[in-house]
């Protein structure tokens, strides 16, 4: 099981836990197949993933992550390496939000991945 | 060099205390007597608080599907302690409206807290905790010190912001070295006058240094790690120009996996601009 953003998210695919709102409400229990008026619900409620089953984490962020470290900008880099310079790169957490400020920072058309892999 | 962070607010009578709507709105959800509606018809007698709470409510905020046009059927739905939460923020926000400050724009400032705000009331929710509105005004508070810093000892911040920049070192351990404290100590002064909750206090006093968290350890790791993520997202700043170093301790105290940061992200991204908007008008004239 892993989360998958909703953009990801394909009709067919089965929940691995429970999709609730912001308050906590259930909107659909584990084990259903989510279709396309599901995805349209989720949105509505402001739901932004879910845990799908079958997905493994590790790999969406390594495919997410690999088209723009390849062609970074060295601006992009060199500024990123400043504003993270008292952060530690070494925590996976850090390492998650660099990644994130980097996606965020390079230019669009460097942003050719396929997140679902 | 100020002795003390109360040193600043003594006799800073434009912020000593919190606006007099808001500790009616608290006695009226103390008093067991008050029904929903009673607590509605309070807060609607303050006409500008009543609209800004409405627009809230109304806003990608909440999602609502349908429009909720009275503020006792706000009060049903969010629930009367969000609500207060929701008032107290936009409260703060207007009562340092006026004060001109020439260190950092205001609309920076607030856009920051903002982003600060939404990053850890969506934390909250991946946590499940009860009142996720409290997170997003702990948020909005966090950095309020740097505030009374900017407005009462212009010079000595100056220094501060200009030492952090020209030497790439964190803004609030310089604040400590030539201020003698830092913002969080500050913030703590001005919430403990306002008699706020002792949660806010611990929050706003150590959400650099989570670690100083006794109390409310987790609510201080949240917004510990909101601000980060606001540093990450870079929309706006009170002063600090990196992103401050996460504390080990407080994020595995949470019990979140990485890869909550990004959906987070996505989250704030989506409801950041409507808020702004909400919470502070002029921030976009």
């Amino acid at each position: 099981m892993g989360l998958m953003h909703i953009d990801d998210i394909q009709p067919g695919m089965k929940l691995a836990a429970d999709v609730k709102d912001q308050t906590g409400r259930i909107l659909l229990t584990a084990g259903h197949e989510v279709t396309e008026r599901h995805v349209k619900i989720f949105r509505m409620w402001g739901v932004i993933e879910a845990d799908i089953e079958g997905v493994d984490r590790d790999e969406i962020s390594v495919v997410a992550s690999a088209p723009v470290d390849s062609t970074m900008v060295g601006d992009v880099q060199n500024q990123a390496r400043s504003r993270f310079r008292h952060a530690d790169l070494e925590h996976p957490a850090v390492k998650e939000l660099y990644r994130l400020y980097t996606e965020r920072m390079a230019p669009p058309d460097t942003e050719g991945g396929d997140r679902a892999g | 060099m100020p002795a003390k962070p109360q040193d600043l607010l003594s006799g800073y009578v434009e912020v000593s205390s919190l606006p007099m709507m808001y500790s009616r709105i608290n006695d009226a959800i103390a008093n067991p007597r008050m029904s929903m509606g009673d607590i509605g018809r309070v807060i609607s007698e303050d006409s500008g608080l009543s609209a800004r709470l409405l627009r809230i409510v109304n806003s990608a905020f909440y999602g609502f599907p349908s429009k909720v046009d009275t503020i006792t059927r706000a009060v049903t739905i969010v629930g009367t302690q969000q609500l207060r939460a929701l008032a107290l923020a936009t409260s703060v926000m207007n009562m340092f409206k006026g004060i001109p400050n020439d260190l950092v724009t205001m609309e920076s400032f607030w856009k920051h807290s903002v982003a600060c705000g939404l990053a850890a009331r969506s934390l909250a929710t991946y946590r499940r905790e009860s009142n996720s509105e409290l997170f997003f005004t702990a948020g909005i508070l966090h950095d309020i010190g740097r505030l009374i810093l900017y407005l009462k000892v212009p010079d000595l911040a100056k220094k501060a912001l200009m030492r952090s920049h020209a030497e790439g070192e964190l803004l609030f351990e310089v604040e400590r070295d030539i201020i003698g404290f830092d913002h969080g100590a500050v913030g703590r002064a001005l919430v403990q006058g306002w008699k706020l909750p002792a949660s806010l206090e611990e929050v706003v006093a150590f959400h650099n240094s989570p670690g100083g968290a006794t109390r409310y350890p987790i609510e201080t790791a949240i917004v510990h790690v909101a601000d980060i993520i606001a540093h990450v997202m870079m929309l706006g700043t009170t002063g600090e120009q990196f992103v401050p170093p996460l504390v080990s301790k407080s994020w595995d105290l949470l019990g979140l996996q990485e890869g909550v940061l990004a959906p987070t992200i996505d989250q704030v991204e989506h409801q950041f601009e409507e808020t702004v908007e909400l919470m502070f008008p002029s921030a976009h004239a």
